[in-house]
């Protein structure tokens, strides 16, 4: 066979091919994210949620008094996340990466845990900077279902929950965070 | 003749290399892009079943902090010595106290404990001014799980009866017109 002939009948019909394999699943992956459930009121107990809700106040397995502060423009984030966690530990790429980003950006992270059989040992890797609280005031747990991990909540002063996202973060996740964080940043 | 022949084979390797090339490169973008699809599909999954099922949440135990910052250890529950956690709600906090120290006075010859947990601030300085007369003790940092699950249970009107590891808590009505102190008390002492 002439590699003209290979060009033609093998390589061109298989570029057809995986060219719209890819197309299709570029689609696919926009839609999932266009019409994903990604409202943040699905995070919210009631639909009278306060605009500005400070950051919790907590406990750590050791009975340590956590009092996180939120930065001077009320920026924080909540990350609930187990260490035993399959979809958790999965998430720990990607989020990682938005983890420094959301800090560049002057971000108080909190790690919440389910209880204390399934919090991070101090200086773990997936815990990073952040404060961890394994006992949370119920003041602050009451407006939010948190129903599994992981989930993360991004507040911005007094526009309070930004954005938040159950379940493991696609590849658009953080594009989407970080361009909510902009847009309120300026408003 | 043969001049020409070689440019047109010149010609075609590169077109096959190129192509071939961009097959690699499509190739891969597909396989990232199958992976995230991936991804994708079990987070939308995961978000369902959570939505979906609130309630479903179990309560682990009465463990977390008091509203004097103490550690509260947990109780060990049975069939035999039940556990019984609900939720003080601080927007009606007085009405809730007077509600429950009736019941702790109605069955205290029983073999029961009783944990509150308290919903913020109203409820816990509430309960820290009269904690001399409280015979049980208040939560005010609960474990995320457990709380959530009370909180959940609460919502509906319902505290939570606990009555050994691994088993399920059992659901009572206290909220409502036809709960009162006389039949709550009645149906915790009868567990």
């Amino acid at each position: 066979m002439t590699i003209e002939k290979i060009t033609n009948r093998v390589i061109f019909p298989f570029l057809v091919v995986v060219i719209l394999f890819d197309s299709g699943l570029w689609i696919y992956l926009k839609a999932a994210e266009i019409y994903g459930p990604q409202d943040p009121n699905l995070v919210y107990r009631s639909q009278a949620h306060p605009q500005y809700i400070p950051p919790p106040i907590g406990f750590s397995k050791e009975n340590q008094n956590v009092s996180p502060v939120a930065n001077a423009n009320g920026r924080w984030a909540i990350r609930y996340a187990s260490p035993k966690c399959h979809f958790s530990e999965e998430d720990e790429k990607r989020w990682s990466k938005l983890a420094s980003q959301l800090r560049i950006k002057g971000y108080q992270i909190i790690t919440l845990v389910p209880d204390g059989e399934r919090s991070y040992s101090v200086g773990a890797q997936s815990l990073g900077p952040s404060l961890q609280e394994v006992y949370v005031d119920l003041g602050w747990l009451k407006h939010f279902r948190l129903s599994g991990t992981p989930t993360l909540l991004i507040f911005e002063g007094s526009h309070g929950l930004i954005w938040s996202h159950q379940g493991e973060l696609s590849i658009f996740d953080p594009i989407n965070a970080l361009h909510e964080i902009d847009y309120w940043g300026k408003h | 003749m043969t001049a020409r022949a070689n440019q047109l084979t010149k010609s075609f390797n590169r077109e096959a290399v190129n192509g071939l090339l961009l097959l690699i490169v499509l190739v891969y973008c597909g396989v990232r892009l199958f992976q995230n699809a991936a991804t994708v599909r079990t987070d939308r999954k995961q978000k369902e079943i959570r939505l979906l099922t609130p309630q479903s949440l179990p309560f682990l135990a009465d463990k977390g902090v008091d509203v004097f910052g103490n550690p509260v250890v947990p109780s060990v529950a049975s069939k035999k010595h039940p556990v019984y956690v609900f939720l003080l709600r601080g927007d009606r906090i007085d009405s809730d106290l007077s509600f429950w120290l009736d019941i702790s006075r109605h069955t205290k010859k029983e073999n029961i404990t009783l944990i509150g947990y308290c919903d913020g601030q109203d409820c816990s300085s509430r309960v820290r001014r009269s904690s001399p007369l409280l015979p049980f003790r208040v939560i005010e940092y609960g474990e995320v799980t457990s709380s959530q699950a009370l909180i959940n249970a609460d919502r509906e009107g319902y505290l939570l009866g606990l009555i050994g590891v691994g088993k399920r808590p059992k659901k009572i009505k206290w909220r409502g017109a036809n709960s009162t102190v006389l039949n709550i008390s009645e149906e915790l002492g009868r567990q």
